[in-house]
Order: structure tokens, then C-alpha cells, then sequence
């Protein structure tokens, strides 16, 4: 580790805390000590980059304000400095604190038009506006499963997150953000990792068969009413055959999402689950019975012959 | 080639090597059938219920064991053959036994085929097992045999043409509309969790771990039965064998290999029964809980 660069963070930063992670960081990554310079540089790191951070602000308790200077090493972002997305440093700190998160959120649109115009698009946007402060509103972005689902929904930073970015076009992405929609939609997220292939081998770790963004789309999510939507009748098929390349006309007939437990809705798959559940109760009734006066009989013939043994 | 003894007279009399104390059960086809069938049926449960337990405890270690989910299904579709060939072996074995009029008995009391004796053995036997009545005289095959056996098409039917739905989707949604595919998903699933039961805990513990012969019948791989028992528990079979004279052969020893095997098979069945069993009623009761509270 090169002693002037130490020297001259040290010079540049007031807290100690964040020259032995910038030290750690420049470490890791040699290449990049030029950003975590730029973003020191910013000044945000001079209150961001102290633990001590947590507890400023009126709630007293938020881990979330500790962002170091390295915050964005390692993520899509990494070339970026903090004033990429948040606004400059001006001669108060934070005039509107709730402005400036909004701000930070609809960023990306900047930077990003094409997923944020489908975004505003499909059923989780419009992007900004009154909806946005709605959003806001909600303690947290990611809202528990059972009282969140039809309230809120998703910004950019639900699925991407805001500091660690990550490449977005892997298929252990694509798996982790269907975990994300199953905290909102519980129901399809249920049906889906429960009881459907593609759900359950997703949960056994496969990445190759269906997730949740496969069949509708990242950004442009519609409901299966809208027929711009990959799910909606006329465009199901074509979703099945990216992957299902010969699929026939009635392969869009199989159904993903079964609603219903544990006897599905569907009047037909109800009639199979009653048929085999009936099966299962027929024989396991009689057969655990039969086997229950065997073991039975069996332990009072031993007992009689251990008797007939002694006496 | 001497004529059947009587089983008092085969206690009393001291070992020597070629007493002919045993007499044929299983034919060696129908034991290397068996075989097949049994060891496909271990694999198809270890790759299959972690899969329809996914979110179960023991499902990922399994799945790890066989090399990741992807590989886990190409073993699952191996052993499905495994259980289609069990199956044709079972079926070519009569069709030649046939040609050479050697099939067994399709008729009369020692039949594998359901008659109406069978419903009189089970009131029978269900009274005798709690201390009213006599046993039932059994003839070669018992009522439960008789339903293991048919079991196994049963549920071939059901789960083999469930599977192969599923294992080529394509071809059946050209034939079928696309909730068959659904359904047998449910089909596969429900039927693979009854011969799971059924197998690990009422065919396990109906022959192998009765107390007569616990830890296991040596009879399937042997193919060679005691005469002693049959009299004791198959009285009607061991009355027609005395008054056919069919000849009687000696007892051969189960090799400590193959006994250390089936042993181990039958403590494998068994932790499974109880990971799977244990997974399914708490799912059940899960749901009633549901049901009972607003
Ligand atoms: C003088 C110390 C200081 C500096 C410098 C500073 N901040 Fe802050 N920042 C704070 C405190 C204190 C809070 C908590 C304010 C609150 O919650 O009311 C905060 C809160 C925030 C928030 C959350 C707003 C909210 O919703 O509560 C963001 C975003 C933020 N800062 C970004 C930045 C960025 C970007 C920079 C650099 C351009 C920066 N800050 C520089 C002290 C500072
Ligand atoms: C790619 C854009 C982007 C960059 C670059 C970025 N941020 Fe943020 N930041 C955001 C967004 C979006 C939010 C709002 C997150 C939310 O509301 O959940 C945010 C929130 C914050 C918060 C408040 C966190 C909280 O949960 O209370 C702080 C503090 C913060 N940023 C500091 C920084 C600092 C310091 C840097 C530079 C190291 C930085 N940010 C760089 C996008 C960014
Ligand atoms: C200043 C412009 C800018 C802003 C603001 C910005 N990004 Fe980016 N983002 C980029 C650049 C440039 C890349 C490409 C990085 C690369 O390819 O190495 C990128 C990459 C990404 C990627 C990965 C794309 C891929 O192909 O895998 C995602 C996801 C992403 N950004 C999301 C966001 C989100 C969410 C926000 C808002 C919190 C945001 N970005 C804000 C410039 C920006
Ligand atoms: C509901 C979750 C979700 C939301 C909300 C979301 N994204 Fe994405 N985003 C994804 C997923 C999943 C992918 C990967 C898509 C793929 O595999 O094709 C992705 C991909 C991306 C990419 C890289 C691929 C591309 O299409 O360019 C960028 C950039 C991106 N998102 C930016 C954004 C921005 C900006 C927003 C907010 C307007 C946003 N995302 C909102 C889930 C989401
Ligand atoms: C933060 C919660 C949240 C997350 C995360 C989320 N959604 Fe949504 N989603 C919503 C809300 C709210 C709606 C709007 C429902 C409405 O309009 O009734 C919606 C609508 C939808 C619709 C249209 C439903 C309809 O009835 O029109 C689909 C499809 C959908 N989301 C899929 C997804 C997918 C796929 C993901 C993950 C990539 C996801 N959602 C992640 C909250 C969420
Ligand atoms: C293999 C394709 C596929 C996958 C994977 C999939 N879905 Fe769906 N989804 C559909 C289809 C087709 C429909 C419309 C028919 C229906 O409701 O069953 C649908 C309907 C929905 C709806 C309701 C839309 C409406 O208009 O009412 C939501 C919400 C939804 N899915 C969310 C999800 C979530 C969350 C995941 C991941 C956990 C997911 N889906 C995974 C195909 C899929
Ligand atoms: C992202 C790719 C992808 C998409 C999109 C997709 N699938 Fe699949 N699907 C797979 C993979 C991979 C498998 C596993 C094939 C295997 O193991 O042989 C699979 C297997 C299946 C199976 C066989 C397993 C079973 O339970 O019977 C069915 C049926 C199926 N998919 C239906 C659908 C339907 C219907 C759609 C459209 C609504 C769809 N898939 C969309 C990737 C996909």
C-alpha cells in the first residue's frame, strides 16, 4: 500500500473510520481509488462515512445513512460518484430530506429511459408524481407480504436496490428478484414455489427454467387483461416458446399460477386433487389400521410367549 | 427327492446340510425383477420428493447428493426406466412362462388373482388379530400380497403415465388440452406420496419387519421359504404342497453381502418414511389450521 495515497486521503478526510475502508477498498480493487477519491472528494463520505451517522436524524436509529466512500465499489455504479443520483452539497445540508430521496429514486431515469418508459408504462408505474410521495409514505420499500401487497408499489430501487447495483442480467438475478414480486403478489408467489415446476426448481437452485420476469417482464409488467401483456392469451404462447421453442397451441393452456389450496379453484384440477386425496385416506386408513392390530397382535403373541417361557 | 415333512419333525431333527426343509416362493426372474423394481423405486423417491418437498429441510442436501436439481431430474427420468423395465421383465417372464405352459395357477386358491375367498380372509384376519377367532388359512398369497402386487401396476399406470406427460409436455399438449399437463403434475405427486407410504411403511413392515422374521425376509432374495412357516402362516398352501408331493429343497444361506444390503435398503426406507412423513402431515396440518382459525 503506496504511503503518500494514504497520506493524502488522510489530509482530504476528516474521519478516520473512512480512510482505513478507503485503504481497504483501494486494496481490492487497485484500479478504482480514483472514484473513492471523487466521492470523497463530494464531502458526503465527511458525515456518511462514520458510523457515527446512525444515529443523527428524528428517528435517532437509521443504519441506513452509514454509506463509506466505498459504497458503490463492487456495484454497476462503480465509475459513479453519490452526486450521479443525489444532489450536490449546498450551503445548508439537506434543506428537504424527503425531497432529496425522492429525487435520488427517480435518478435513474435520467441514465436509464428505455426500463424507466416501460416502467411508467406497466402496471407498477408511472414514475414521479403524487404516486411517488405515496410510496414514500410506506415505512419501508419493501413492505411485509400479508398487509403491503395492493398498497404499494415497486420503485427501481424495490428490485435493483440503491448502492449495490447488481448486473442485472443474470439468471441468479432473475431468481432473487422473483423472491422480491413474491413479497408483494404472496399469492402467485406461492403458487409459483410451491407448486409449480419452474417455481420449484428455481428454489432448488436451478436457473434455467421460468421466473417470474421470463413470462412478464421486467418493467413493462401488465396484467394478463392487457393484451400488450406476455401473458395475456394472445401473446402466452410466444412467452412459452422463447424457452419451449416447439411448444403446440395448447401448451399455453398449462397452468402456472393454481389458485386455490389446498383444493384448487379450478373446477377440473379440483376433481384430480379430491380423486387422489380420497385414494390417499382410503388406504392409508385401512392399511394403517390392518397394520396397527398386526403390530398389536404380533407384541401380545411375544408377551404370551415370554409368560409360557418363565412359568 | 423327498416328499414334504412335517414341521414338527423338521425342528425336532438335527441340522444336516442336505435336509430339504424349503420350498420355491420366487422364480430367480421374478427376484432380479424385484430387484429392479425396488432399486428404481428408491431412486425415483430420492430424486422425486425433494423436489415435490422443495422447501423442505432435507430437500437441497439430497438434491446435492445427486449433483444439482438439473441432474437430479436426468436420474429420475433414468430410474422411471429402471421401473418400465421392471414392469416388462415382470410381463415377458409370464408371456414365456405361458409359452412353455408353465405359468402359475390363474385359478383356485393359490392364484395371485383377487377372489372372493380374499374378503372372508379380511373379516377373518381383522377378528383373529384382535384375539377373536382363528387365523384365516391362507393359501399362497395373502390379501395384502395380493394388494402389494396389483399396487404396483396401479400405480404404475397412474404415476408412469403422469411422468410421461411431464417428461414430454410438447407431444402431450398436442393431444391433450393443456390442463392434463396440470393435472398430472397433482396426479404424479399425490400417487408418489402414497406408494412412498404405502412401500416404506405397510410392504416394509408387513414382510420384513414382522417380528417373525425381523430385520428382514430372506425369502426374496433366496427365493426359498421355510416349510415350517408356511404351515404356520400359509396353512391352505402348505396342504395342497403336502398332497402334490412337490419335491422340497434345502435351505440356502443369504449371503452376508446381499442380507447387509437389504438391510440397508430397509433403514434407508424407513429414514426416508419418516423425513417425508413427517413434511406431508405438517403441510395437512398446516392447512386445517387454516381452516379452524378466522
Ligand atoms: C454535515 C453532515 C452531512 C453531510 C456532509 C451530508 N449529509 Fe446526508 N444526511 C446527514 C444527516 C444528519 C442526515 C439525516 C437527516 C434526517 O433524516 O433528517 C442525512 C440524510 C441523508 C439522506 C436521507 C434523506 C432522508 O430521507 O432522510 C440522503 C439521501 C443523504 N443524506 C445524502 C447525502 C449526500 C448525497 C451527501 C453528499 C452530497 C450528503 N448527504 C452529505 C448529514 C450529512
Ligand atoms: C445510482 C444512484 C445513487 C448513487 C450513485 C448514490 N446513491 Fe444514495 N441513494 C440512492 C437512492 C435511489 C436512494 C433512496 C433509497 C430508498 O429510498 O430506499 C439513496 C439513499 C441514500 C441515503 C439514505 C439511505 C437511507 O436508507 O436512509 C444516503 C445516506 C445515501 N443515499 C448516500 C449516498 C452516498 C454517500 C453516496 C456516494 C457514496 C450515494 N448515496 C450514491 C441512489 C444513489
Ligand atoms: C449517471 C447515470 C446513471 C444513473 C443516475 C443511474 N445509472 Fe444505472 N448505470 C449507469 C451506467 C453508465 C451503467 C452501465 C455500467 C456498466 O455497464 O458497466 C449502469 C448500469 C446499471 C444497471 C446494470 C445494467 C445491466 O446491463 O446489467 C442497472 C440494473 C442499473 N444501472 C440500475 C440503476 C438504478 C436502479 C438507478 C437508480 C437508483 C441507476 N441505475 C442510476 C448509469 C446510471
Ligand atoms: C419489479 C422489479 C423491477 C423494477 C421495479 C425495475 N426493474 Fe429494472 N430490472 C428488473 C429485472 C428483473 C431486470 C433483468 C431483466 C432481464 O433479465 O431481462 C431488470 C433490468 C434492468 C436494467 C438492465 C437491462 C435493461 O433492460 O436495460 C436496467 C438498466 C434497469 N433494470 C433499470 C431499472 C430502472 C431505471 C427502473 C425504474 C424505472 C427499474 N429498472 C425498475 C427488475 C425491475
Ligand atoms: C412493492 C410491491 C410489489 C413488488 C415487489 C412487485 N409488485 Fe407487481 N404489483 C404491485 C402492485 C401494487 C400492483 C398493482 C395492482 C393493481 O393495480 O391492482 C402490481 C401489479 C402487477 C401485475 C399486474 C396485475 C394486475 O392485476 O393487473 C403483475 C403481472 C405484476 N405486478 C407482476 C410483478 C412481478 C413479475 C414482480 C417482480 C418482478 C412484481 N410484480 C413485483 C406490487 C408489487
Ligand atoms: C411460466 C410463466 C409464468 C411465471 C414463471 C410466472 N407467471 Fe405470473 N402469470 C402467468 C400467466 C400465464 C398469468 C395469467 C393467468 C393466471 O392468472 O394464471 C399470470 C398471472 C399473474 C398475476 C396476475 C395478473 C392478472 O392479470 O391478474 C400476477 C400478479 C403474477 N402472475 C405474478 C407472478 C409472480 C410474482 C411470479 C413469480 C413468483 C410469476 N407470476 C411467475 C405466467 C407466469
Ligand atoms: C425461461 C425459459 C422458460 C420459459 C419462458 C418457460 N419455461 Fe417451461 N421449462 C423451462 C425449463 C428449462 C424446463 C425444464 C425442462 C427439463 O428439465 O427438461 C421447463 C419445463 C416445463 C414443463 C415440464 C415440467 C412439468 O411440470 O411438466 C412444463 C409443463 C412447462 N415448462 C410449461 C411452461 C409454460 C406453460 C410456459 C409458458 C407460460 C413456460 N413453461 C415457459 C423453461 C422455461
Amino acid at each position: 500500500m503506496g504511503s503518500p495515497r494514504w497520506a493524502a486521503l488522510a489530509g482530504l478526510v476528516p474521519a478516520g473510520v473512512l480512510a482505513i475502508s478507503a485503504t481497504v477498498g483501494a486494496a481490492e480493487r487497485p484500479s478504482r481509488p480514483s472514484a473513492v477519491e471523487r466521492v470523497t472528494q463530494e464531502g458526503c463520505p465527511s458525515c456518511h462515512g462514520s458510523s457515527d451517522i446512525v444515529t443523527a436524524g428524528p428517528g435517532g436509529d437509521n443504519p441506513g445513512l452509514y454509506i463509506p466512500a466505498d459504497a458503490l465499489i463492487g456495484s454497476v455504479h462503480a465509475d459513479l460518484t453519490c452526486t450521479a443520483c443525489h444532489a450536490p452539497l449546498g450551503a445548508i445540508v439537506h434543506p428537504d430530506p424527503w425531497g432529496e430521496r425522492i429525487a435520488a429514486r427517480e435518478s435513474c431515469a435520467g441514465c436509464h429511459s428505455e426500463p424507466a418508459r416501460e416502467y411508467s408504462a406497466g402496471a407498477h408505474g408511472p414514475f414521479g408524481g403524487k404516486r411517488a410521495v405515496a410510496r414514500l409514505k410506506e415505512p419501508s420499500t419493501m413492505p411485509d407480504a400479508r398487509s403491503g401487497s395492493k398498497a404499494v408499489r415497486p420503485s427501481c430501487v424495490t428490485c435493483h436496490g440503491a448502492h449495490a447495483v447488481a448486473p442485472a442480467r443474470s439468471r441468479a438475478f432473475a431468481a432473487t428478484t422473483a423472491e422480491r414480486c413474491s413479497k408483494c403478489h404472496a399469492d402467485q408467489g406461492e403458487s409459483f414455489f410451491l407448486r409449480s415446476f419452474h417455481g420449484k426448481e428455481t428454489r432448488l437452485g436451478r436457473r434455467d427454467v421460468a421466473q417470474c420476469v421470463d413470462c412478464h417482464g421486467a418493467h413493462l409488467v401488465l396484467g394478463a387483461g392487457n393484451p400488450r401483456s406476455p401473458v395475456a392469451p394472445g401473446r402466452l404462447l410466444g412467452t412459452c416458446r422463447q424457452c419451449h421453442r416447439s411448444a403446440p397451441p395448447n401448451f399455453a393452456g398449462i397452468q402456472i399460477h393454481i389458485a386455490g389450496k389446498p383444493f384448487p379453484a379450478d373446477p377440473k384440477l379440483r376433481a384430480a386433487t379430491l380423486c387422489m386425496v380420497l385414494l390417499l385416506v382410503g388406504t392409508f386408513g385401512f392399511f394403517g389400521t390392518h397394520t396397527a392390530l398386526a403390530i398389536r397382535h404380533a407384541w401380545r403373541e411375544r408377551r404370551r410367549a415370554d409368560l409360557g417361557e418363565r412359568g | 427327492m423327498r416328499v414334504v415333512e412335517r414341521p414338527s419333525e423338521v425342528r425336532a431333527a438335527p441340522p444336516a446340510p442336505e435336509r430339504r426343509t424349503h420350498v420355491l416362493r420366487f422364480t430367480l426372474w421374478s427376484r432380479i425383477t424385484h430387484a429392479v423394481l425396488g432399486v428404481s423405486v428408491f431412486g425415483l423417491v430420492l430424486t422425486g420428493m425433494p423436489l415435490k418437498y422443495s422447501d423442505a429441510f432435507w430437500a437441497w442436501p439430497l438434491v446435492r447428493m445427486w449433483g444439482g436439481p438439473h441432474l437430479a431430474g436426468r436420474f429420475h427420468r433414468g430410474f422411471a426406466l429402471g421401473l418400465f423395465a421392471s414392469v416388462v421383465m415382470h410381463l415377458g417372464g409370464l408371456g414365456v412362462a405361458a409359452v412353455r405352459r408353465r405359468l402359475p395357477p390363474l385359478f383356485g386358491p393359490d392364484s395371485i388373482l383377487p377372489r372372493v375367498e380374499d374378503a372372508r380372509h379380511i373379516a377373518r384376519n381383522l377378528r383373529y388379530l384382535r384375539g377373536k377367532g382363528p387365523p384365516p388359512k391362507f393359501g399362497k398369497f395373502t390379501y395384502w400380497e395380493k394388494f402389494d402386487y396389483f399396487g404396483v401396476f396401479w400405480g404404475l399406470l397412474i404415476i408412469g403415465l403422469s411422468g410421461l406427460v411431464m417428461w414430454f409436455p410438447m407431444i402431450a399438449a398436442r393431444f391433450f388440452p393443456g390442463w392434463v399437463v396440470t393435472a398430472s403434475l397433482i396426479f404424479h405427486s399425490d400417487e408418489a406420496l402414497l406408494a412412498t407410504g404405502f412401500l416404506f411403511a405397510i410392504h416394509f413392515f408387513n414382510t420384513h419387519l414382522r417380528p417373525e422374521v425381523f430385520p428382514l425376509d430372506p425369502s426374496i432374495f433366496t427365493g426359498r421359504v421355510d416349510l415350517a412357516s408356511v404351515a404356520h402362516e400359509r396353512p391352505g398352501w402348505y396342504e395342497r404342497l403336502v398332497a402334490s408331493g412337490r419335491a422340497a429343497r434345502p435351505e440356502r444361506p443369504v449371503p452376508a453381502v446381499v442380507r447387509a444390503g437389504g438391510i440397508a435398503f430397509l433403514v434407508l426406507g424407513t429414514i426416508i418414511l419418516m423425513l417425508v412423513m413427517l413434511t406431508a402431515v405438517a403441510e395437512v396440518a398446516g392447512y386445517i389450521l387454516q381452516l379452524v382459525s378466522p
